[in-house]
């Protein structure tokens, strides 16, 4: 559940990056966020993981209010927040299993339920045969099927994709889609961030747009238009 | 903290090692060679205070019994010599006991000391030794002031020099070794942050996928503890050897000199090198983590 009311961001050289935001996105919804570069994406990513902090505005994420956040709880929320990058992020000396093991052992879970958990899960992103491979071993969308089961392990009530498919090849980039919409499908909240229009269009969803950090269009089982932008 | 989580970041920290052998190795050559560098100036501080120690033990007093004493009377001065606070031991010795020596001083020349025997011009004597170089001159006239000495003869000029010759050397080394330590701390701290940018893309995705800055540093302490460990454990024998050797090197040159064995003086060598290596290794990586879990 994503709330943020009137959010603006200025970095501190003096960038504007977002003004007057306002987002509501609830718990089971899927959606695209849609924009060129730069026009303010990732710094919503970026604020609703509490790696940066808004400059005015309001915001609460799965119930952490991003207002007052202290730094030792932000671990608790990014645990809520499952992300998943364009350029995947996977610890390259680690196997497929323990780059997934990791996720869980970072929020303490227990060896037992480790055990019994990530193998279940990466049969649910079709990569359970190449538990033992190690992340150069695998294509670029199995890679990111590793990163989405990364995110997922925790069972987390949102997963935030930042521009999943931006080094995939189109047939991959929908097999990632279809993976998330699965994903949704099984009551978890997907927030796609992304520039590529066919892909989005593909798919009839919730499509934000954004640009020059101000939000152009919301609309439901809309499509991403260049006439909007 | 659970159990499976200790072994969990000992197997983790072992791991790392391994896996970023090159980065380990650099940490671990420059603390051995640091530690090696503060070992050796240690080495040579207390060899050079063991030399000048054995300077002073030879630097001794010497008292001249009065010639109108017979032998008795003046063996049994020794109980008032030694009650003197600053001497540590007294050796008598008798005046014939005295020309003999000099005879064997002087060898094959000793053909002119040849009748003297009748008329021993030399006087019995008390070899002294002192607690403390120090003292020499208050020991000197305390002597001088007991009943039946006829001279004192000591050389506090030379135990003066000792004494300044010593406080230098033993400034010095403090000094030299000082600044190595600090030396070493910033190298070693400059590869811990070295390595530490190495990984930072790793550490980033740990704080993203919601760990805790505890979690993500504890492997990497540990990592640095062992590091630092085996660093000062390869510093310590290679220390050894090395040391061994020069003395070996030493002693068959100058065969006098006095020397420290390395057994004397394992204890504080021991406890330099785990000391500082446990805490650059361990302490150093836990600061400089701090700058990279900013994520």
């Amino acid at each position: 559940m994503v709330r943020l009311l009137d959010v603006c961001k200025v970095y501190e050289n003096g960038t504007p990056a977002l003004s007057g935001i306002n987002l509501k996105i609830d718990d089971g919804e899927f959606v695209f966020l849609v924009g060129s570069s730069a026009s303010g994406k990732s710094t919503i990513v970026k604020i609703l993981t509490s790696e940066v902090k808004m400059t005015s505005g309001r915001g609460i994420v799965n119930g952490f209010n991003l207002n007052r956040i202290k730094p030792s709880k932000v671990p608790e929320l990014r645990r809520t927040v499952g992300v998943v990058f364009q350029d995947f992020r996977l610890i390259d000396k680690k196997t497929v299993y323990e780059n997934v093991a990791f996720a869980m052992r970072a929020v303490g879970a227990p060896p037992r339920i480790i055990k019994s958990r990530v193998p279940y899960v990466l049969k649910l992103v079709g990569l359970d045969r190449k538990m033992k491979s190690f992340p150069n071993e695998l294509s670029g969308g199995e890679r990111q099927r590793v990163a989405v089961a990364r995110a997922l392990v925790n069972n987390p009530s949102m997963i935030i994709a930042d521009e999943p498919t931006g080094n995939l090849d189109p047939k991959m980039s929908i097999e990632i889609m279809s993976l998330l919409e699965k994903i949704n499908e099984l009551g978890t909240t997907v927030l796609v961030v992304t520039h590529e229009r066919e892909l989005v269009n593909e798919f009839s969803k919730r499509v934000i747009a954004i640009d020059s950090g101000r939000i152009v269009s919301d609309r439901t089982g809309g499509y991403y238009q260049n006439e909007t932008l | 903290m659970r159990l499976y989580n200790i072994t969990y970041f000992l197997r983790e920290g072992i791991s790392s090692i391994f896996s970023h052998r090159l980065m380990s190795f650099a940490a671990m050559s420059v603390i051995t060679a640091c530690l090696l560098l503060m070992g050796s100036f240690s080495l040579v501080a207390v060899n050079v205070d063991k030399v000048l120690e054995d300077v002073e033990n030879k630097n001794e007093i010497v008292v001249f019994i009065d010639e109108s004493y017979t032998g008795e009377q003046a063996r049994a001065l020794e109980s008032e010599i030694v009650a003197v606070k600053e001497v540590e031991s007294a050796v008598y010795m008798t005046k014939e006991q005295a020309l003999e020596n000099f005879k064997k001083d002087f060898g094959d020349d000793s053909g002119i000391l040849e009748g003297l025997e009748e008329r021993n011009p030399l006087r019995d004597r008390f070899t002294i030794k002192l607690h403390d170089i120090h003292a020499t001159k208050r020991a000197a006239q305390a002597l001088e002031a007991i009943e039946g000495v006829a001279n004192v003869r000591a050389r506090s000029d030379i135990s003066d020099r000792i004494i300044q010759v010593r406080d230098v050397v033993t400034a010095i080394c403090a000094v030299l070794i000082l600044i190595l330590a600090l030396v070493s701390v910033f190298i070693i701290s400059n590869t811990v942050n070295l390595t530490m940018f190495n990984r930072r893309e790793e550490i980033a995705i740990m704080k993203m996928i919601g760990a805790t800055n505890g979690f993500v540093r504890i492997p990497f302490v540990i990592e640095g503890l062992l590091i630092g460990i085996a660093g000062a454990t390869l510093a310590l024998f290679l220390q050894w050897a090395v040391y061994e050797y020069v003395v070996a090197a030493a002693l068959s040159s100058i065969s006098f000199m006095p020397n420290v064995s390395f057994g004397d003086i394992i204890g504080y060598i021991l406890m330099m090198f785990y000391g500082v290596g446990v805490l650059v290794g361990g302490v150093g990586s836990a600061i400089t983590l701090h700058k990279f879990l900013k994520v």
